[in-house]
């Protein structure tokens, strides 16, 4: 659903509104001499295929989603994904960290529009997983205990907690609309705890971006049962 | 409380709205001129009630109307998003939202897929109900946290203008049954359209959950006047008529038909029996 989500919606949905594309997944296909022309990948960088698809748009060249599938094995174990998504997350945060040296140069470069997508796929990905156990915290805090949060504040967050989860399990639902798997959608409605898995997976990400930036979590491939396209 | 511009940028929207789908279905200017008309004519029986929320509606359920039509012709997710907010916005015009979406939700997720496994079904019913039960929750929220109510809101400087309301016995359970009675004669333009066309079905199940609803209501003491509803029976008629097109009757029936339906409605609610 995840994988469903990212290809088939927001990835051409950048594509579309021309913002800079993190890319990702097992299918990227590059002219070599634009390769070479921005001095080919960030070895040190743990998604340094993210990396690379906002240092193509920083020197103009265009990232395009092609209409062909790729399948990919999801993992299927809830510590090989915490390994898998950390990493994911921790590269996001360099990659973020890299480009953020120069905001002005980077809205030169990408545009404004292009800058504002990059904050919110890029910065927001990994900032929203932080920042989400915090507002449970205060929010389960208040309701437990009596607040912390009083008046418009509560009712602020409470909304703001209750619209986050609301869209983004809406829009997991929608994920796997387009393939025509249906029968997925009501597993949409966990995504609340998918996030809180994906704050772990956030945290683990922070700790190892200060401890060892340039470790690389391998995945265990191999493990599913269900092979082949579905 | 909502003041006169409200009410009229609602008005001049849904005409606007079916305007664009009877051009759309290829109906020619001066018929479609003249079917206007008649809407017009007919979305005036709002004054008869509270207007504002009258008309609301009306543009609410002609939007779920015309989205469910085309979920119906291919399913795709700007599709189901644009019924799950049509539906999520029925919530909060009128308290009949909740049982015309609670009708129309299974039915359009049962049409749409039957012969599918039913975990399927459950997958596009959850995404359809996703929406209005958020909006339904949401006022939930606002009522109990804010006292805060979307009725007294939309109340406006048009309501009640005209006071006719003939049908009003004390007991609202009949009052509900001899509205719905009214009712499916005002919208015998869209029985007819889908008896004779396929397309038009669709507007058919919307127009039959709303009855439903208006009947229910009524037993759960919130009973309305004939002209809370009257305007969305109009929007719904012509809407039937866009949806089956120009080529499925004669220009002579379509504006026969619109003018049975703006007639009626006027007749059942300001001619005193």
């Amino acid at each position: 659903m995840d994988y469903a989500l990212w290809f088939d919606y927001l990835l051409p949905g950048l594509d579309r509104l021309n913002i800079p594309m993190p890319l990702g997944g097992t299918s990227n296909h590059f002219r070599t001499d634009a390769l070479r022309a921005i001095h080919c990948w960030d070895p040190y960088n743990v998604t340094e295929d993210a990396d690379l698809g906002i240092r193509l748009a920083r020197v103009g060249l265009r990232v395009r989603t092609l209409d062909s599938t790729t399948f990919e094995e999801a993992t299927n174990s809830l510590g090989n994904w915490l390994r898998q998504r950390s990493r994911w997350l921790k590269g996001y945060m360099q990659t973020w960290l890299v480009h953020m040296r120069s905001p002005v140069t980077l809205v030169r470069n990408a545009g404004l529009g292009g800058f504002i997508g990059f904050q919110l796929f890029v910065g927001g990905t990994f900032l929203s997983a932080l920042v989400n156990p915090i507002l449970w915290a205060i929010f389960l805090t208040s309701e437990i205990f009596g607040a912390p949060l009083a008046g418009a504040a509560a009712h602020v967050s409470i909304l703001g907690l209750a619209a986050g989860n609301g869209l983004f399990a809406y829009l997991a639902m929608l994920g796997p609309f387009r393939r025509g798997w249906l029968e997925l959608a009501p597993y949409g409605l966990t995504a609340p705890f998918y996030w809180l898995l994906i704050s772990c997976a956030g945290a683990r990400a922070l700790w190892q971006l200060i401890t060892r930036p340039w470790h690389w979590d391998k995945t265990a491939h191999g493990l599913s049962k269900v092979c082949g396209a579905a | 409380m909502i003041s006169i511009i409200p009410s009229l940028c609602i008005f001049t929207l849904l005409v606007a709205f079916i305007a664009v789908r009877l051009r759309a279905a290829g109906y020619g200017w001066a018929l479609s001129a003249t079917l206007l008309f008649m809407l017009a004519l007919q979305l005036l029986t709002a004054l008869t009630a509270a207007s504002f929320s009258a008309l609301a509606l009306a543009l609410v359920m002609s939007l779920v109307a015309a989205s469910a039509g085309s979920l119906a012709r291919a399913q795709t997710a700007r599709r189901v998003v644009t019924l799950g907010a049509s539906l999520a916005a029925t919530q909060i015009v009128s308290p009949v939202g909740v049982i015309v979406t609670a009708i129309l939700a299974p039915a359009l997720a049962l049409l749409r897929s039957s012969g599918e496994p039913r975990i399927r079904n459950a997958g596009l019913l959850v995404l359809l109900l996703f929406l209005p039960v958020a909006a339904a929750l949401m006022l939930a929220y606002l009522a109990n946290a804010f006292r805060f109510d979307f009725a007294v809101l939309m109340n406006g400087p048009f309501d009640h203008i005209l006071s006719a309301r003939v049908f009003d016995p004390a007991s609202p359970g009949v009052n509900g049954a001899i509205n719905a009675l009214a009712l499916i004669v005002m919208a015998f333009p869209v029985w007819f359209v889908a008896a004779l066309h396929r397309q038009a079905r669709i507007v058919a199940t919307v127009t039959s959950a709303l009855l439903i609803a208006v009947v229910a209501m009524a037993f759960l003491q919130r009973s309305h006047s004939l002209g809370a509803f009257a305007p969305s029976l109009a929007g719904l008629s012509f809407l039937a008529l866009a949806e089956a097109g120009p080529d499925a009757m004669l220009p002579e029936q379509a504006i026969l038909l619109a003018a049975f339906s703006a007639i009626v409605s006027w007749l059942f609610i300001a001619v005193p029996v």
